[in-house]
Order: C-alpha cells, then sequence, then structure tokens
C-alpha cells in the first residue's frame, strides 16, 4: 500500500484533520480551554466523583443534577485514567479521526464512488461544525462518533447497533428523536420496518429508563420563553453562528443536489433525509451539526459534477469552483478564527480566579448567563443563571429578574432582587457593556453600581470588573 | 455630408460635461455631505498611501468597512487639477456612452440609441446625485451597466473578458453588487417563467459571476456579517431614519426626479420587450428593475438611490419605444412627418427631462457658510475636540474641522447608532438643561455647532437650555460647553 495513491490520499486526510482540529487551540491567545463545555464537565466530573450525583449546588445557586448521564460520565471515567488537558484537547481530534472513518466506511458501504467519497471527507473536514465538534471537548464530541457508529453498523447488520440505540438517549432524548427518524427513512429504504420497531423499542424503552425518574420526581421541565430568537442566528457560521454550516458549502450541495435531480426519484431518499433535517432543524438549531455531514456528501457531488460535467467556458468552469472551494476554506478559516476567540478569555479566567482566592466560600456572583459555567467552575461559586436550561430552577421567572437587575436604574429594585438571590458578586465585562448586555456606560446595573454606596470594586482588569455587594 | 452618430454621441457628452463642470464650479465644494466623507477617504489614501481602516473622527472613532478602490482611484488621479470636480463629472457624463452602447444592442438603430443616450444624460435624479459630488453611484452606475452590456454579448470575447474583469472590481466599489446579484437571479425566474431559453454559456458565466461577487462581498464584509449576521445587509440605519428615508419623497417629485419621459416610454418598451418580442436584453433589465424594486421593498436599498437606478433602467428601455414608434409612425398616415420625430422627441427631452435637470442642478446643496465655520473651527479649537453637529454635517465636521463628531451616515460599523441619533436630536430641542446635559456629557461634547441650517432642521429659533453659566457663544453659530 505504501506510496500508493490511496495511502497518500489517506495520510493527506489524516494530517489535514489533525491540522484544522489542532488549530483553534494553536492560535487561541488565553491559553484557557475553548468555551464553556469543557468546565461544565470538569466540574460535573468532580461532583460524580463525591457521588453527588443528585444535586447541584453551583448552578442556578441549587438545582437538580437533571444533566444527561452519559457525557459526564465519560468524561468522569476519562479524566480517571488520562490528564484533563489531553481529555479536552487530543481526545476530541482522535475521536474526530475515528468519526471520520467511519463516516467514510458508511459512505462506502452506501455504494458512493471513491472519489464523491475522498471529496465529502476533505469537505467534511473543512465544515465549522466539524471543526466546532472535534477541536475541544463538548457536548457533541462523543455522541457524534456514536451515531456514526450506529449507522455503520446498522447499515451492517450488527447487533450491536441496538445496544447503541440503547445508549444514545443517555446522552440526550433529542439525539434519539434523531437517529430514530434516520433509523426509520434507512428502515423504509431497505424495506425493513421490522427492523425499525425494534429500535424503536430499544429506544423508548432506553428514554424511559433515562428520563422517567427525573419526570416522575421534577416533572417536565420548564421551557425557556426567552432564547428563541437566538436560536435561528447559529444556523450560518458565515453569519456568526456558533457552529453553523458555511453559506458556500450549500451553494455546492446544490449544484449536487441538480445533479442528483438528473436521475429524479433514484436518490428520493437523500431528499426526505434532507427536508427531514430541515424541519428538524426547526426545532433543534443544533442539529446543523449534523446536517453538515450530509452536506458535505452533496457539496462533494456536486464539486464533482463541476469538474467532470463539459461547460461551454472550461475557464469559467475552473474559477467557478476555485471561487467555490476559496469560499469552503475562507468559511473555515474565519471560524477557525472565531471559534478561538471564545471565552474564557485570559482576562476573564483571571478575574474569576481572583474570586476564587478571594472568597473560599461559594457565594452567589451574578453576570451575562454565558459567563454561568465559567463562575461555577474557575471561580467555584454559585451562579446567577447558566446555560443548562433544562429543570433549572423557576427559569423564566428567574430570568425575568435577571434582566431587571440587568437593566433596571432603580436602586431599590435591584436591591431587592440582589437580597432575593442573596447576590453577594457581580461580573461585568467589557463585551457586556459592548453589545452584550448593555450598549451604553451607564445603562441599567452600570448606573447603580457607578453610583451605589452599596458596591464596591474589588477587582478589574481590561476586560473585566469584579464588584462586591456590601451587606 | 452625413454626420457620423458618433458626431452627436460626443456632443451629448461635451453638453452633459459642459452642464456638470458648469454647476460644480459655481460653489466653491461639494454639495452632499456623502462626498467629504469620500474626500477624506481619498485624502487619507493620498497622504498614507494606503486605505483607511480606522476613523479617528466619525463616531468618536470607529472602524471603516468600507471597500476603497474608488477612492484609490481618484487619488491616482490627484495630478490633474481640481480633479474632485473634473473627474467625477467625466464619470458621470461617460453614462451616455453606456446608455448609447446598450440601446444600440437593443435597436440596432442609431436615431433611436442617440435620443436615448440624449435623455440619459439628464434624469433629473440622477443629475440630483451627481452634479458637484463625489459619489460612488457614479462610477457604479455605468459599471453595472457595461456589465449588462457584456452579457448581452457575452459571445464575444472582448465582453467576455470584460464581464471577467468587472465581476471581479465591482464589489471593490461598493455592497450594491448585490443589487447585480439580484438581477441575474431575477434574470433567471423571468427567462423561466417565460419559457425563454438562456443559453449554457451564459448560465455559466452568470454562476461564475453570482459567487465571485458573493465571495468578495464575504471577504470585505466578513466582520460586519460575524457581527451582526444578515441584519448587517440593513447597514445598520437607526429606525427613525428608516422611516424617514422611505418617507421623504412622495409619489409626484418620485416621477418628476426620475422623468416623465423615461416612465412612459420605459414601461412601453416593457410591454413591447417582455410581452410582445421576448427580446433577450429588454428582459435582463426588467430583471434589474424587478431587482431594485425587490430590494427597496426590503429597504435594503435607499429609496433616493433605488429610484436612480430604476429611472436608468427605464431609460434604456426607452429605446425600444422610441425604435418601436419610429417604425410605426411609418406605417400610419402620419409617415409624412417622420422625419420630425427626432425632433419632438428632442424637444420632449428638453422640457421633460433637461429643464427640471436644469432646476435640481440650480437647487443642490451649498454647504459655504458651513465650512467655513468648520474651518474656523478647525483654527481655534483643541485637536482632541468633540463637535455637537446633525447627521447631515457629520463627514462635513470630520472632513473640513478634522474634529470629532456623534454621528455620521456611515452606520455600518457603528455601536448605538439609533442612541446616538436619539441623543443628538435630544441636545438640539429639549427645553431642559438636564436632559441636555445627559446627552452632551455622555459623550463628553465641547462644542455645540447651530446655524440656520440646523434650525430649520429641527424647528428651532435656538437652544432653549443655553445660559450664560455652562455655554460660551465663542463665534456665531459655535457655542463651548463649559459645565
Amino acid at each position: 500500500m505504501m506510496f500508493t495513491k490511496s495511502y497518500a490520499r489517506v495520510i493527506f486526510l489524516i494530517a489535514l484533520t489533525i491540522v484544522i482540529l489542532l488549530l483553534p487551540n494553536l492560535i487561541r491567545i488565553s491559553g484557557t480551554y475553548i468555551g464553556e463545555d469543557p468546565y461544565f464537565y470538569i466540574r460535573v466530573a468532580d461532583t460524580i466523583k463525591d457521588d453527588n450525583i443528585e444535586y447541584d449546588e453551583l448552578s442556578y445557586s441549587g438545582r437538580p443534577f437533571a444533566y444527561s448521564p452519559a457525557q459526564p460520565l465519560i468524561f468522569s471515567y476519562l479524566k480517571k485514567v488520562l490528564p484533563e488537558q489531553m481529555i479536552i484537547n487530543i481526545i476530541p481530534i482522535i475521536l474526530g479521526l475515528i468519526s471520520l472513518y467511519l463516516f467514510y466506511l458508511i459512505l462506502k458501504e452506501l455504494k458512493v464512488e471513491p472519489n464523491v467519497n475522498y471529496l465529502s471527507l476533505i469537505i467534511l473536514i473543512l465544515s465549522p461544525p466539524f471543526i466546532y465538534i472535534f477541536s475541544s471537548y463538548n457536548t457533541f464530541t462523543v455522541i457524534t462518533l456514536i451515531i456514526l457508529l450506529t449507522f455503520y453498523l446498522l447499515i451492517k447488520k450488527n447487533m450491536v447497533s441496538y445496544l447503541l440505540f440503547f445508549i444514545i438517549p443517555f446522552f440526550g432524548y433529542q439525539y434519539s428523536l434523531l437517529t430514530l427518524i434516520l433509523a426509520l427513512v434507512y428502515s423504509i429504504k431497505e424495506k425493513n420496518t421490522k427492523g425499525f420497531y425494534i429500535i424503536l423499542l430499544i429506544s423508548l424503552l432506553s428514554l424511559l429508563i433515562v428520563y422517567l425518574p427525573s419526570l416522575s420526581k421534577y416533572g417536565l421541565s420548564e421551557s425557556s420563553k426567552f432564547d428563541k430568537a437566538l436560536k435561528y442566528k447559529s444556523l450560518f457560521s458565515d453569519l456568526g453562528g456558533e457552529a453553523g454550516i458555511s453559506i458556500f458549502m450549500i451553494f455546492l450541495s446544490l449544484f449536487g443536489l441538480s445533479y442528483l435531480w438528473k436521475s429524479k426519484y433514484k436518490h428520493f431518499f437523500i431528499y426526505v433525509t434532507l427536508i427531514l433535517f430541515i424541519i428538524l432543524i426547526f426545532y433543534y438549531p443544533s442539529f446543523i451539526i449534523y446536517l453538515s455531514f450530509l452536506l458535505s456528501f452533496l457539496a462533494a457531488v456536486g464539486m464533482i459534477y463541476i469538474i467532470r460535467s463539459k461547460w461551454e467556458s472550461e475557464t469559467i468552469r475552473k474559477l467557478t469552483m476555485w471561487i467555490l472551494i476559496l469560499g469552503l476554506i475562507f468559511s473555515s478559516y474565519n471560524f477557525v478564527r472565531e471559534i478561538s476567540l471564545q471565552e474564557p478569555s485570559h482576562e476573564l479566567y483571571l478575574a474569576l480566579n481572583f474570586l476564587r482566592g478571594y472568597d473560599s466560600s461559594q457565594n452567589v456572583v451574578f453576570s451575562h448567563y454565558s459567563y454561568g459555567i465559567f463562575i461555577n467552575t474557575i471561580a467555584n461559586k454559585k451562579n446567577f443563571m447558566d446555560t443548562k436550561f433544562l429543570y433549572a430552577p423557576n427559569l423564566n421567572k428567574r430570568y425575568q429578574d435577571y434582566m431587571t437587575l440587568l437593566y433596571t436604574r432603580n436602586a431599590d429594585l435591584a436591591e431587592s432582587i440582589i437580597n432575593k438571590y442573596e447576590i453577594k458578586y457581580i461580573i461585568i465585562t467589557k463585551k457586556m457593556k459592548q453589545g452584550l448586555v448593555w450598549n451604553q456606560e451607564d445603562e441599567g446595573l452600570l448606573f447603580i453600581l457607578n453610583t451605589g454606596k452599596s458596591y464596591n470594586k474589588i477587582y478589574y482588569n481590561d476586560e473585566v470588573e469584579v464588584w462586591r455587594i456590601r451587606k | 455630408m452625413k454626420l457620423k452618430p458618433s458626431f452627436y454621441l460626443t456632443l451629448i457628452i461635451l453638453f452633459t460635461l459642459l452642464f456638470r463642470l458648469y454647476f460644480a464650479f459655481s460653489i466653491s465644494g461639494f454639495s452632499s455631505d456623502e462626498s467629504y466623507f469620500h474626500l477624506r477617504l481619498i485624502n487619507y489614501i493620498q497622504e498614507h498611501k494606503f486605505i483607511m481602516f480606522y476613523d479617528p473622527l466619525g463616531y468618536q472613532g470607529h472602524e471603516v468597512y468600507y471597500p476603497q478602490l474608488f477612492h484609490i482611484l481618484m487619488a491616482i488621479f490627484s495630478f490633474i487639477p481640481f480633479f474632485l470636480k473634473i473627474i467625477p463629472a467625466l464619470i458621470a457624463s461617460s453614462l451616455v456612452i453606456v446608455v448609447y452602447l446598450i440601446a444600440k444592442k437593443i435597436t440596432k438603430d442609431n436615431t433611436s440609441s442617440l435620443l436615448t443616450a440624449f435623455l440619459a444624460a439628464f434624469i433629473p435624479i440622477e443629475i440630483k446625485n451627481s452634479v458637484n459630488q463625489i459619489s460612488v453611484y457614479t462610477l457604479i452606475i455605468p459599471i453595472i451597466l457595461i456589465l449588462y452590456l457584456s452579457l448581452i454579448s457575452i459571445e464575444q470575447k472582448k465582453y467576455f473578458n470584460l464581464f471577467i474583469i468587472l465581476s471581479f472590481i465591482l464589489p471593490l466599489f461598493h455592497p450594491l453588487s448585490f443589487l447585480f446579484i439580484f438581477s441575474l437571479i431575477f434574470y433567471f425566474i423571468l427567462s423561466n417563467t417565460e419559457s425563454l431559453f438562456i443559453s449554457k454559456y451564459r448560465k455559466e458565466i452568470i454562476a461564475f459571476s453570482f459567487f465571485l461577487i458573493l465571495i468578495i462581498n464575504f471577504l470585505i464584509y466578513k466582520n460586519i456579517f460575524l457581527q451582526y449576521g444578515l441584519s448587517s445587509i440593513w447597514q445598520n440605519i437607526p429606525d427613525p431614519l428608516f422611516s424617514q428615508y422611505f418617507n421623504n419623497i412622495n409619489i409626484l417629485e418620485a416621477i418628476y426626479l426620475m422623468g416623465a419621459l423615461p416612465i412612459i416610454l420605459g414601461s412601453l418598451g416593457i410591454f413591447f420587450g417582455l410581452f410582445k418580442e421576448k427580446d433577450d436584453s429588454i428582459i435582463l433589465l426588467t430583471a434589474a428593475i424587478l431587482a431594485t424594486l425587490f430590494l427597496l421593498s426590503i429597504k435594503v436599498l435607499n429609496l433616493q438611490i433605488g429610484i436612480l437606478f430604476l429611472s436608468i433602467f427605464l431609460v434604456i428601455i426607452s429605446s425600444l419605444s422610441i425604435l418601436k414608434i419610429n417604425e410605426y409612425l411609418k406605417i400610419t398616415k402620419f409617415s409624412r412627418f417622420k422625419n420630425y420625430l427626432p425632433f419632438i422627441l428632442i424637444l420632449l427631452i428638453i422640457v421633460l427631462a433637461f429643464i427640471p435637470s436644469y432646476f435640481v442642478a440650480k437647487s443642490i446643496p451649498n454647504y459655504k457658510s458651513q465650512i467655513e465655520t468648520f474651518q474656523w473651527i478647525k483654527e481655534n479649537t483643541p485637536e482632541n475636540s468633540t463637535i455637537l453637529v446633525p447627521l447631515e454635517l457629520g463627514n462635513i465636521l470630520t472632513s473640513v474641522a478634522e474634529r470629532k463628531n456623534i454621528l455620521d451616515t456611515n452606520f455600518l460599523s457603528s455601536r448605538n447608532v439609533e442612541e446616538r441619533y436619539e441623543d443628538v436630536n435630544t441636545a438640539y430641542v429639549t427645553f431642559s438643561k438636564i436632559k441636555a446635559f445627559e446627552s452632551l456629557r455622555k459623550y463628553e461634547v465641547n462644542y455645540i455647532f447651530i446655524d440656520d441650517y440646523v434650525k430649520n432642521k429641527y424647528k428651532i429659533t435656538k437652544l432653549l437650555y443655553i445660559d450664560d453659566k455652562c455655554f460660551e457663544e465663542i463665534k456665531n453659530d459655535v457655542y463651548k460647553v463649559l459645565c
């Protein structure tokens, strides 16, 4: 195999994957882990280690431990055998490589032409969702690999896939929903609906095991009424989406679809899957991540179509293809740069670390809810709110108070909320002042902090201020 | 001796050029606030030999996300005396040639094409937006039209090359390149609905141009897109101003500015070209009209600029009507008058296009008094001062006085635009000293500018909160903030 074309391709793919996935961490200035997920798992893994898996004392100043159990357990297990940094920065790259191989195997099993398969892998590696999933340990890292493995084994008619369908709900009910829908499409395609019923039964059983205790204990989770509008902003990476897809990938996919459409209903199941994905994304925008796998295949078909089709002008054909390739690279470059700038910044880390040393007790810290998990893990303090909304206590009321406290200039009203939630510290960041919360220097809480006598600035750096509330 | 069409065309060009230069040189400065923004960028390039990324004066300091190829080109011509008066007039006059060429493609008739070119020379809205102004639109319009011309004749090598080059250049001038992209989309839709065949070659080149313009725009505006997402296409214009943009012109004024002739002849041309003859060029230009209307309807395009583009597209389509009228006249009892038709049309153009254009050009703003005051401010105030001026004078202030403003018309990369807009308005109209100081202190305003223009704009006779304790009138129209 040595020095053959396929060998070179494999080496190229591995090298490309490693380089692309390492880049966000390499160019990251702050030296902290990327995003909130690593910090969440670090803390939750410690909670599991302490056998306190009934109650989380820090999130929302205390809440039921109702997180999906699989990711924290895996992280906790890995933490026993591997250094933390390796789990967060290296293991995802390895899982990314395995996932890529599984995707290759799936396409191969589905009789996808080798060149299309190879291009699909390259486009997938360059896609922002893939970079997001596998450049740092996060919610999607392990489950993506498991979903791919499940489908590979399902295609191979291996019974282990049933076991995996059982495991998937432990990562979150939404993944179970996704895999069930995909399994249904596949079963209909293969005319094996009986197989689907088994999968459905297994998944339902597993869902009951995972969610029945929470449901019987806490009832249904209060759904957030406030982040609906935010969700749809994240669909396209070029427009600022955290793990959205590239617009140029969509264009290439359109070329791919137009090629597939030539054989009309032969590829009916691809269109159905695409439509189902689009519908699902309306409810779970984060599924855009999984759509990128399908789109990378379609984009590869599109690219091959452009390469092979006879154009009237050869120059235009080449130029168009290069523009689209450049577009893909441009999106990846932008995304790598953006992800490398994700919180926590070095300044935020320093401020939270200061707070950890300043006060050893776990007092309540108020800040923008996107900093909640950092407050828990780095400062070892209770947060007012964070991004884990499922089963958060009095979520909407709390959010209402959160908004009131941020925007009121009424000192008495602010004080009543501060007392109600026993807030001891307030963290203000430059981002909060520059659009994340406020737009002017003396808006809402900023005015109260600067004019009230009960507030004392105990720490500040270029990006972050820490205020203590005198009682 | 029969004179060549090129002679008449040269005559029209000279006529429009002289017309533009006459008005340009009759005023010492420029006739739009936006011109002064461009002037600053050109001066900056001349001085630093590089484009401006950060503007320390506008919005008291903000990033500049504006394609600056136009300004580089203008800076190159800086060796010509009065280049900022002459070059824009020359570019604007070139519109006549492009319109003539497209009209010739459509009609294959010299008389109709020349009459269309004459009509294009005096479009009131175009005159309003270009005479004595440094405006990127004067260059963008001919480029977009050449792109259409190239697309119509894309099978010829020279037009093919031109199309490729201009597709690359267009987005480097202005985000209005999106108008071209949308017109191509509408072209596809219209051709499909009219069951017209678009050659594979043309489809390919359209696809190429679409992606090229898109990627260049993404490269230029990547930070804006990442920051504001899709909403960036609305350019961050404050809401109250947005509605003002769209309410400022009434239907009659719009007709007056577009010119009655282009509207009538253009509509007829669409009827003939689209529904009767299914002419490919007319379909392309109708698609451009639809794209303009679409962008206007979603409020991406400023109404004035939208009308400007509509009128130009209608003028070009008018060529087909002129030809048809001429042909029709030949088969009627009035055929003996057919030789008079050009003269009748010339007369109509003079009455309905040239005369309105003349009055529009005569009424273009003159900022002489403001410029004098701003020059005085430059010489008599500390360099780091912030001056309160209304939105419409923001760029003139930064360019002439070289002092900071609170806001100007470059909304795209600026924070709190709406709030700044409201605060400036409050500082001028409030009678409450507390409210006024809330706004003035927020932006650390050192001087307030209030002249007749400002008084007229805000319908005030003076600043109601002014007193001797906190304000000092250091010059007629300028107050120093003491408290």
